[in-house]
C-alpha cells in the first residue's frame, strides 16, 4: 500500500507555483527583448548592448525546460492525490506537452535567426513563429500557476483529512491519456516529416531525436508509475480488470499494426510512387502502437 | 447464463458505502467495482469472495446466476 504524503504534494505545488511565476516573468522579459531586437535584426543594425541581454534569453529557455519537468511531476502527483481528471487537466497536459516541445523549437529558431543575421539573410519568417510559441508558453504557465494556486487552496481545506490511495487508477488513466496524445502528435509528426523529406533532407538522427522528444512525456508518466509500483509485488501492479484490459488492447494493437505496417511497406517500396525515406517505418510503428494501445485500453477500461 | 449481483443494494444497506470505499477495501479500482456492478465484468472467484467478505455476507447472497 502506498500512502501519498500531503506534505510532499504541498512542497511540489508551492515550488511549481513559484517556478511558474518566475517563468512568466522570464516570458515578459523575452517578449520585451524580442520587441527591441527584432527591428535591429531585420534592419541589419548593430545589436550593441542588446547582444549581452539576449544571452539571458537562452538562460530563460533552459530555466523553462526544467520547470516543465517539475510541473509534469507535480501534475501527476495532483492526479494521484485528487483522482479526478477534468477539462482543465486535459488542457494543461495538452498545452504542457506542446509548450515543452516548443522549447526545442525556440532554441532552433533562435539559432537560425542568429546564423541568418550574421550571414546577412532575411529573418522575417521566423519572428511570427517565435511569438506564437511565446503565446503557447504563456498560456501553459498561466494555467499552471492557476491550477497550483487552486490546489494549494484545496489542500488547505483538506487539512487533517489524509487520503489513502490503494490502486493507482488515476496514474493508470493518466498514462493512457498521455500515451494517446503522444501517439497522435508522433503520428502527425512522422507523416509531416515523411512529406517534407520528399523535398528537403530529413536525417535519420533528426527523426530519431524528435521521436524521442515526443515520447518523453509518456516515458515520464510510465517512470513515475513504475517508481510507485516498486514497493508492490508484480502480481499487484494491476487489478484483474486492468490486466484484462491491457492484455486485450495489447493483442488487438498487435493484430491491427500488422496490416498497417504492410500497407506502409507497400507504399514506401512501390517504385511507381517514388517515395523516399526507408527509416520512417520505425517511428510510424512506435506511434501507431502507442496510439492504438492507449486508445483501446482507455475505451476498454471506461466502457466495460 | 450470466452472473448477477447485489453489490449496489448491499452498499446502500450497509450504510451508503461508496464504490471507492469498497474498491479500497478489496484492493481494486473504483472502475472495476463499477463494471462488476453493471454486470460488464465477471470477477475472479478470489475477488468475489473478497467482496462477500467485505459485506460480511455469503457469496451467494452477493452473486447469483441468471439463467437465460
Amino acid at each position: 500500500m502506498f500512502r501519498l504524503n500531503k506534505n510532499i504534494i504541498s512542497v511540489f505545488t508551492i515550488a511549481t507555483l513559484l517556478l511558474g511565476i518566475i517563468s512568466l516573468l522570464w516570458l515578459v522579459y523575452d517578449y520585451f527583448l524580442y520587441n527591441q531586437i527584432k527591428p535591429v535584426i531585420l534592419g541589419f543594425g548593430e545589436l550593441g548592448r542588446l547582444e549581452q541581454l539576449a544571452e539571458f534569453v537562452w538562460l530563460s529557455y533552459l530555466f523553462m525546460f526544467m520547470v516543465h519537468i517539475i510541473a509534469g511531476i507535480t501534475l501527476l502527483l495532483h492526479l494521484r492525490y485528487f483522482r479526478v481528471i477534468g477539462l482543465i487537466n486535459i488542457l494543461i497536459v495538452l498545452f504542457g506537452i506542446t509548450s515543452f516541445l516548443a522549447v526545442f523549437s525556440d532554441w532552433a529558431i533562435l539559432g537560425d535567426i542568429s546564423k541568418e543575421y550574421e550571414a546577412g539573410l532575411d529573418t522575417s519568417g521566423e519572428w511570427p513563429i517565435l511569438y506564437i510559441l511565446l503565446g503557447i508558453h504563456t498560456i501553459f504557465f498561466l494555467l499552471l500557476t492557476g491550477v497550483s494556486a487552486a490546489v494549494l487552496r484545496r489542500l488547505k481545506e483538506k487539512r487533517g483529512e489524509e487520503m489513502t490511495v490503494q490502486k493507482d487508477e488515476m496514474v493508470f488513466t493518466a498514462a493512457q491519456y498521455v500515451g494517446l496524445i503522444c501517439g497522435v502528435i508522433g503520428l502527425f509528426w512522422t507523416v509531416f516529416a515523411l512529406v517534407v523529406s520528399q523535398r528537403l533532407p530529413v536525417s535519420y538522427y533528426h527523426m530519431l531525436a524528435s521521436s524521442i522528444m515526443i515520447l518523453i512525456p509518456y516515458g515520464l508518466v510510465v517512470l513515475y508509475w513504475f517508481i510507485l509500483k516498486c514497493n508492490e509485488k508484480i502480481g499487484d501492479w494491476y487489478d484483474e480488470k486492468q490486466s484484462r484490459d491491457v492484455y486485450r488492447s495489447g493483442f488487438t494493437t498487435l493484430v491491427l499494426t500488422i496490416p498497417l505496417m504492410l500497407a506502409l511497406f507497400l507504399v514506401i517500396h512501390n517504385d511507381a510512387l517514388f517515395i523516399r525515406g526507408d527509416y520512417f517505418w520505425f517511428p510510424f510503428l512506435i506511434f501507431t502502437s502507442l496510439f492504438l494501445f492507449s486508445l483501446l485500453t482507455l475505451v476498454s477500461y471506461r466502457r466495460t | 447464463m450470466e452472473l448477477g449481483n447485489n453489490i449496489r443494494r448491499l452498499r446502500f444497506e450497509k450504510g451508503d458505502i461508496s464504490q471507492e470505499v469498497l474498491a479500497n477495501g478489496v484492493g481494486v479500482t473504483r472502475q472495476t467495482i463499477h463494471s462488476i456492478e453493471k454486470g460488464k465484468f465477471v470477477p475472479s472467484a478470489l475477488l468475489a469472495f473478497k467482496i462477500a467478505l467485505f459485506f460480511d455476507a455469503p457469496v451467494d447472497q452477493v452473486f447469483f446466476i441468471i439463467d437465460n
